[in-house]
């Protein structure tokens, strides 16, 4: 049976952000490529979205609770709920079941964000080589 | 042309699911969409258009710049290790 065709996307580009990707940036750190850094830039300029996943967002509580910093954490959750650059992506039910269909993609938490990036038709913002090998998402650094 | 005034619903995957009449014609139609912001301080961020407000180096200082993937690794294998499932 022939695929069903997917639905155009009307806006401005997605990205989805990897967490060391969103850390970088929160920290101003350098070591966030030129290239992701120009997508910050353009998704303050309203050229672009920036999608955050709720795995990411975990992560996120991770790092701060080990560096016993997890007050920084509902701050955050607030600026990226009222920026209107950032869109906050639940992990949802047609997600996981996709899950069998992405093998290639070994961590779970990485496999999660690659699958919602392609259902989003979102480029996503890593670094990780693993993910990067993945040919279903376009991915930038 | 007519205007039908509906109820919908904006799902987290950015579709629009609506149920239409059954009398309604097929074909071609205009969609105009009614969404209330998320809040006051949503209201007044939008209003100021771009360039908006920038997260860069909020946390300067506060954490470390530094590789977190290693202590994803880390998380990653604690929970494998809980859950006892073999690496």
């Amino acid at each position: 049976m022939a695929e069903e065709p997917r639905p155009v996307r009307v806006g401005p580009p997605l990205f989805l952000l990897d967490t060391h990707a969103l850390y970088w940036h929160l920290v101003g750190s350098s070591t966030l490529s030129a290239a992701a850094a120009r997508v910050f830039s353009e998704a303050q300029k309203g050229d672009a979205v920036l999608v955050v996943h709720h795995v990411v967002l975990a992560e996120i509580f991770y790092i701060l609770q080990k560096q016993k910093q997890s007050d920084l954490f509902t701050p955050l959750l607030a600026d990226l709920e009222t920026l209107p650059y950032f869109r906050v992506e639940p992990l949802v039910l047609e997600d996981l079941r996709q899950l069998p269909s992405y093998p290639e993609v070994a961590e779970m938490h990485d496999r999660l964000l690659v699958i919602a990036a392609d259902r989003l038709q979102a480029t996503m913002i890593t670094r990780d080589q693993n993910i990067r090998k993945s040919s279903r998402v376009s991915c930038l650094w | 042309m007519t205007v039908v005034s509906l109820k919908a619903h904006i799902t987290t995957s950015g579709q629009l699911e609506v149920e239409l009449p059954y009398d309604l014609p097929s074909g071609d139609a205009r969609v105009t969409l009614e969404v209330p912001l998320r809040s006051e301080k949503a209201k007044a961020r939008l209003s100021d258009g771009p360039p908006y407000p920038s997260l860069r180096g909020i946390w300067a200082g506060k954490l470390p710049d530094a590789d977190i993937e290693a202590d994803l690794a880390e998380m990653n294998r604690q929970w494998r290790k809980s859950l006892d499932l073999s690496e």
